[in-house]
């Protein structure tokens, strides 16, 4: 059962990879309304890892994904508005999809990504002390609704081809390199 | 994962019957944010703005009086202000090594920054124009521009006004 876990990690580390890099480019494009209103890609690896591996590492990818990505697209202070907001819209995804099992992949997607706007907007309203930004609110939900729908339909796409039982598959052709 | 967890998710289906329920939450959302930011604020036009920087306001404009008016006196050799393009520049620094370039629209009162050297994203050149009660904040520059519904004379405020 050790190589398992060991296993899940690697798998985490890379998913950890993959999301720091795809906020980082997203992080180069000019924002469309405002800062903070991304495409949210990353979100997909995220997701990824919370249905794949459980959800302690989908927080850990989210978690890693914001710190080194933050500090990599160059401006820190976006930690203290991605943190929370990542963090409830995750809850709110894995509750929908793993804990209740009530709703598809599409819509806790949606209903994610609407959410992580919207906290990240509150916060940034909080922190700099304007509260004039809350009137963007509106119009960064619905680019929400469209983010959260491509990184949906990927995330089924993927889980519906990818086999859930390939982590265990790779320890039977570990014999072939024990010896 | 066991396996009936396996079997539920390779059949996935990108409707399912829950899904109504979250679908009319964000709908709902969506509405009642409309309605309180866009539909009840009757934004009445901007007589002017304000410029604030860590807070404290530094300068103020009319629009149509092409004449800034600059507040707070440390800042008098900061703002420098082009008569013929109609823009205001503000320089931060010992060395004038960071700026933003506002630049005013009178006959649409409004203005929007063109130009600044605060990070490579540059969030705050591509924050959309004066309108209502919006403003335009530059965070790595602690600066914030403000619309005003009346015409203010140039007082310092003290810290603490939005």
């Amino acid at each position: 059962m050790k190589n398992i876990k060991l296993k899940k990690i690697a798998l985490c580390g890379l998913l950890c990879a993959f999301a720091t890099i795809a906020f980082t480019l997203e992080s180069l494009f000019p924002p469309l309304i405002l800062p903070g209103a991304r495409m949210g890609v990353s979100n997909v690896f995220i997701l990824l890892a919370g249905i794949y591996l459980g959800s302690v590492y989908g927080y850990a990818t989210l978690v890693v994904k914001i710190l080194l990505g933050s500090i990599f697209s160059g401006n820190i202070s976006s930690i203290m508005y991605s943190l929370p907001a990542g963090v409830l819209s995750l809850t709110l995804e894995l509750a929908l999809i793993l804990w209740l099992n009530k709703a598809s992949i599409v819509a806790s997607s949606v209903a994610g990504a609407v959410l992580n706007v919207t906290v990240q907007n509150l916060v940034f309203c909080l922190v700099t002390d304007s509260m004039e930004y809350l009137s963007y609110l509106p119009y960064l939900s619905l680019t929400g609704i469209i983010g959260g729908l491509a990184v949906g339909f990927i995330v089924l796409f993927t889980v519906r081809k990818l086999k859930f039982n390939f982590i265990n598959s790779i320890s039977k052709k570990e014999k072939y390199f024990e010896h | 994962m066991k396996n009936a967890e396996y079997i539920h998710f390779k059949k996935a289906k990108p409707f399912r019957f829950g899904d109504v329920f979250v679908y009319i939450g964000v709908a709902v959302l969506i509405a009642f944010l409309f309605v309180y930011f866009v539909i009840i604020p009757r934004s009445s036009d901007n007589l002017g703005f304000g410029v604030f920087v860590d807070g404290k306001q530094v300068a103020v404009y009319n629009y149509g009086s092409f004449n800034p008016q600059i507040t707070d006196n440390s800042f008098s050799d900061k703002i420098v202000y082009d008569k013929s393009a109609n823009t205001l520049t503000v320089y931060y620094g010992h060395d004038n090594s960071h700026f933003n370039v506002i630049k005013i629209d009178d006959a649409k009162k409004t203005a929007v920054v063109k130009d600044a050297n605060c990070s490579v994203s540059k969030d705050c050149v591509y924050t959309p124009s004066l309108k209502g009660d919006s403003a335009i904040v530059c965070v790595p520059h602690k600066l914030k521009i403000v619309g005003l519904k009346d015409k203010a004379p140039s007082l310092p405020t003290t810290g603490g006004v939005q």
